[in-house]
């Protein structure tokens, strides 16, 4: 439900990021009346987007990773070795987000020079996106699942795994 | 300290920490020791996509995609398979050759990886070749895409060196072309050795005729971006939202074959592609920024620089340096960091700017193909669906060509110059 | 103490030799108690996160455009607006921390805002105006794209001169200027020269719209930092290095028309017909309907002599 969510949210975002440059050759070319603040908008759509998505990436266990000596590793110590991955996974994604969290609440005034698009937006977005990997990551270390590259299904993921 | 960050991110990475936290966690690190604002960790990933040329990169991968579900792909193949299919090495060919097209059309190694890669990798997995093979001639062909005309890292450099960017994009074209015709010949060398598929006969100049009406619409797409902007139309980022707008066109109203859900579908692939890629790049940056501030570029140049001072002699040290940095940093990140500090004392040593400039950035496209921090590797990869150990032994015969090319491009530098001394 | 002090100017801009010429000054003023780590050609990053990383304190120091800071203080902008200054002189007197009423006023509500506060200056020349055709008066660029720097007060400029303003990065700006994305830009000369735009450009027209000065700024924590004396012996340092910044400036300036010249540009001026009242009058009236806020800054820095 909330991946459905947060999937309609980023596709529309990235509509947009497709959009607004294709709008501002229509304008400029054909109208000649060039859009202010096109670039920067589109700008602020890709950061929205890119960490805003970040969750999917982490929920398809799309991350990109060397893996090989790390699947090559006894049973045990391969074992021990995910979930201090999964927990350093975390704990990165955890800081990020409230480090995100605390520059909004330090500068809540900052903005965008043309558009004046406020800063909170960008850095909410990288708030949530780091703070909702931080929850997939989580849940991926609270399940008793065995991970995809665990079990061979790799190469049906996105993940580079060697 | 900077040394002792480079080997906790290279102990991260081989352990199998996805990249972007091996690369994170030891910068997170460096700022609570020295104290630095937490809040920097935010500005900088945030600072780092805030580029207009980055967003060429997801609207290049929504093309590919959406050109790969909504059946354009298949009519390009047909055609150039019918037109080139009996060459030795046969698609692969028009692999390495559509790239060189392609690049005439997009400014970074990773649009073309992102966009045209995938419809090659598909095409040619259909026609029999085996993936990794197909993924090594996809990720060797994409290095010429920087190099000919367009060029994002070009323009960059240009900028970061004041060296005219014009003179800069005309000396890429002859590199560019030795590149295609040396990987053209392995490939060939290659198939004929492995007896790889190629069509049976030559085609009739009606069987081309048939095969080339339906792929029309879609071959006209790059030369209409390169007259575009040319004209003065668009930018490169636009271009590639043009050609965005004109796949779904093509597609919807003139093939009939675009549904919702292909759109969807590209749209989710995209994203999930986009944000893997990009969320490396944010953390590369913070992590950029921290050995500037520790000046290990700066210091490492300086170290070799006290070799020597014969042009030659430098030109092959800098070969090694940007080789390097290519196989750490991206390549906006090691033009940014790398070349204020190496190219002066060249340039003082009798290099001439625009020749070390296309020196530069092959080097750092084929840092792209190497691993540690080999983006194209990755995305490659993850495109045709095989590992990275699999991508690397395949692509193995092509860096040949590669540094063949490398080693004529830092030579011959009346060759590289030749072309945009005539507009001197 | 080190000081991190981060720019954004490219190999041969006066800004890049002011930024290692201060350097030195203030390590010798300071008996090496204060140095400064330079980082020039955005290596610490672009210019708002330059601006935003002085505020937060992982880069102590750094110079820009007066604009950079409207950010903070909106009406920081200002000082970059066109048509204020008599000369390169009274823009230098006009943007003095020590004595200049309208930079104190607005340097007071930077510290409260934002952090950080002006404590020097850049001369870099005087902004003209460069184009693929001979422009006398406004009416020749009249509905022609020139680029504009992507803030309000260029984008009302260029406005004020009658073309449409375009917005280009810099670093696509030759590329546009070469495929006619926009027909023209405005910059000083020693841009124009650094940047190679003579190859996409054929003329100039010297219509000296903008004083360029920068400012150069600091994070307060960092300043109140050092001692009483560090302070005087680098505000003292600093104002010395503008003052020669000038003089770098206007040596260079007479060479670069020499240069260009002969790099194929031509030259329109007062003498040769450009008509530089209806430019002052056009752009004039449109930044004072567009920011009537400026109005009693700009009678400030008119008055000073
Ligand atoms: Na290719
Ligand atoms: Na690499």
């Amino acid at each position: 439900m909330l991946r459905q969510g947060l999937q309609v949210i980023c596709t529309v975002l990235l509509g947009a990021l497709v959009t607004v440059p294709l709008l501002q050759v229509v304008m400029r070319d054909l109208f000649g009346a060039p859009l202010i603040g096109a670039e920067e908008l589109t700008r602020f759509l890709l950061i929205c987007t890119v960490f805003l998505a970040y969750p999917l990436v982490v929920a398809g266990r799309e991350n990109i990773v060397m893996a090989e000596l790390r699947e090559a590793l006894p049973d045990r110590l391969r074992r021990a070795l995910h979930r201090l991955i999964g927990l350093a996974a975390l704990a990165g994604c955890g800081l990020m987000a409230w480090v995100a969290l605390g520059s909004i609440i330090d500068n809540p005034g900052n903005a965008t020079p043309t558009l004046k698009i406020p800063f909170w937006l960008f850095l909410g977005a990288a708030c949530a996106g780091f703070g909702g990997a931080a929850l997939v990551h989580l849940r991926q270390a609270l399940s008793r699942r065995p991970t995809p590259t665990e079990t061979g299904a790799a190469a049906d993921s996105h993940s580079v795994s060697l | 300290m900077g040394l002792i960050l480079i080997l906790v991110f290279l102990a991260l990475f081989v352990t199998g920490f996805p990249v972007v936290y091996a690369i994170l966690l030891p910068a997170i690190g460096y700022i609570a020791i020295e104290g630095l604002p937490l809040g920097l960790l935010a500005q900088r990933v945030t600072y780092a996509l805030d580029s207009f040329p980055l967003v060429a990169v997801p609207i290049f991968i929504f093309v590919g995609n959406l050109m790969n579900l909504s059946g354009i792909t298949d009519r390009i193949f047909r055609f150039a398979d019918t037109a080139v299919g009996r060459v030795p090495g046969g698609l692969a060919q028009v692999n390495i050759f559509s790239s060189l097209i392609f690049s005439g059309m997009s400014g970074a190694a990773l649009a073309d990886v992102g966009g045209l890669g995938k419809i090659e990798i598909e095409a040619m997995k259909k026609r029999g070749f085996e993936a990794p093979f197909s993924a090594a001639v996809t990720a060797a062909s994409a290095v010429v895409g920087p190099i000919f005309p367009p060029s994002i890292p070009l323009i960059v450099y240009g900028s970061v060196t004041s060296v005219s960017i014009i003179q800069l994009l005309i000396a890429g074209i002859v590199p560019a072309l030795i590149c295609i015709a040396l990987l053209m010949t392995t490939a060939a060398v290659i198939a004929i050795r492995a007896n790889m598929p190629r069509a049976a006969r030559w085609p009739s100049p009606r069987e081309v005729g048939a095969s080339l009406l339906p792929a029309l619409p879609a071959l006209l797409a790059p030369v209409l971006m390169i007259a575009g902007m040319m004209a003065g139309l668009f930018t490169p980022t636009e271009a590639a939202a043009v050609t965005a707008a004109y796949v779904v066109v093509i597609s919807g109203a003139v093939y009939r074959e675009l549904t919702w859900s292909h759109l969807w579908q590209a749209m989710a692939l995209t994203l999930r592609s986009t944000s893997a890629i990009l969320v490396i790049v944010a953390a590369a940056a913070l992590f950029g920024w921290i050995l500037a501030v520790e000046q290990v570029p700066q210091d490492f140049s300086k170290l070799i620089l006290q070799i020597s001072d014969d042009p030659v002699a430098l030109l092959l040290i800098a070969n090694l340096i940007f080789f390097v940095a290519g196989m750490f940093l991206d390549s906006t990140t090691a033009t940014l960091l790398v070349v204020p500090v190496i190219a002066p004392p060249l340039v003082l040593a009798g290099v001439d700017p625009v020749h070390l400039g296309i020196v530069v950035i092959f080097n750092l496209m084929l840092g792209l193909l190497t691993p540690p921090m080999g983006l194209s590797l990755f995305l490659v990869a993850s495109i045709a669906r095989i590992s990275l150990r699999a991508l690397l032994k395949a692509l193995l015969p092509f860096y040949l060509p590669l540094l063949a090319t490398l080693a004529i491009i830092t030579f011959a530098d009346e060759l590289v110059l030749w072309l945009p001394s005539l507009l001197r | 103490e080190t000081l991190r002090y981060a720019h954004v100017g490219a190999e041969g801009d006066i800004q890049t030799r002011f930024a290692a010429e201060a350097a030195e000054a203030i390590e010798a003023a300071t008996d090496g108690e204060v140095s400064l780590q330079v980082f020039p050609a955005s290596q610490l990053g672009n210019v708002a996160e330059m601006v935003d990383g002085v505020r937060m304190g992982s880069i102590q120091m750094g110079h820009h455009d007066f604009a950079s800071l409207a950010r903070i203080v909106p009406e920081m902008a200002v000082f970059n607006a066109p048509f204020i200054y008599r000369d390169g002189a009274h823009a230098l007197a006009a943007t003095d921390p020590e004595t200049s009423p309208a930079l104190q006023a607005l340097n007071a509500e930077l510290v409260e805002n934002g952090g950080m506060r002006v404590i020097g200056r850049i001369y870099r020349g005087a902004r003209h105006i460069s184009s693929n055709f001979e422009i006398d008066e406004p009416a020749d660029m009249e509905g022609k794209p020139f680029r504009a720097v992507p803030l309000d007060l260029w984008i009302s400029m260029i406005k004020g001169m009658g073309a449409t303003p375009t917005p280009v990065e810099v670093s696509e700006l030759p590329t546009a200027l070469m495929t006619g994305l926009v027909v023209g830009q405005e910059n000083p000369l020693t841009m124009i020269s650094a940047n190679k735009l003579y190859e996409v450009q054929s003329h100039v027209a010297m219509t000296g719209h903008m004083q360029s000065v920068l400012a150069v700024f600091v994070n307060d924590d960092a300043w109140q930092g050092l001692e009483e004396d560090q302070r005087e012996a680098i505000t003292a340092a600093l104002d010395e290095k503008a003052a020669q910044s000038l003089e770098w400036a206007q040596a260079s300036e007479a060479d670069l028309v020499d240069e260009l010249t002969e790099a194929g540009m031509t030259f329109t001026t007062a003498e040769t017909g450009l008509d530089l009242e209806s430019f002052r009058t056009g752009v004039l009236a449109q930044i004072e309907a567009d920011f009537p806020e400026y109005g009693e800054y700009i009678e400030q820095i008119m008055a000073v002599e």
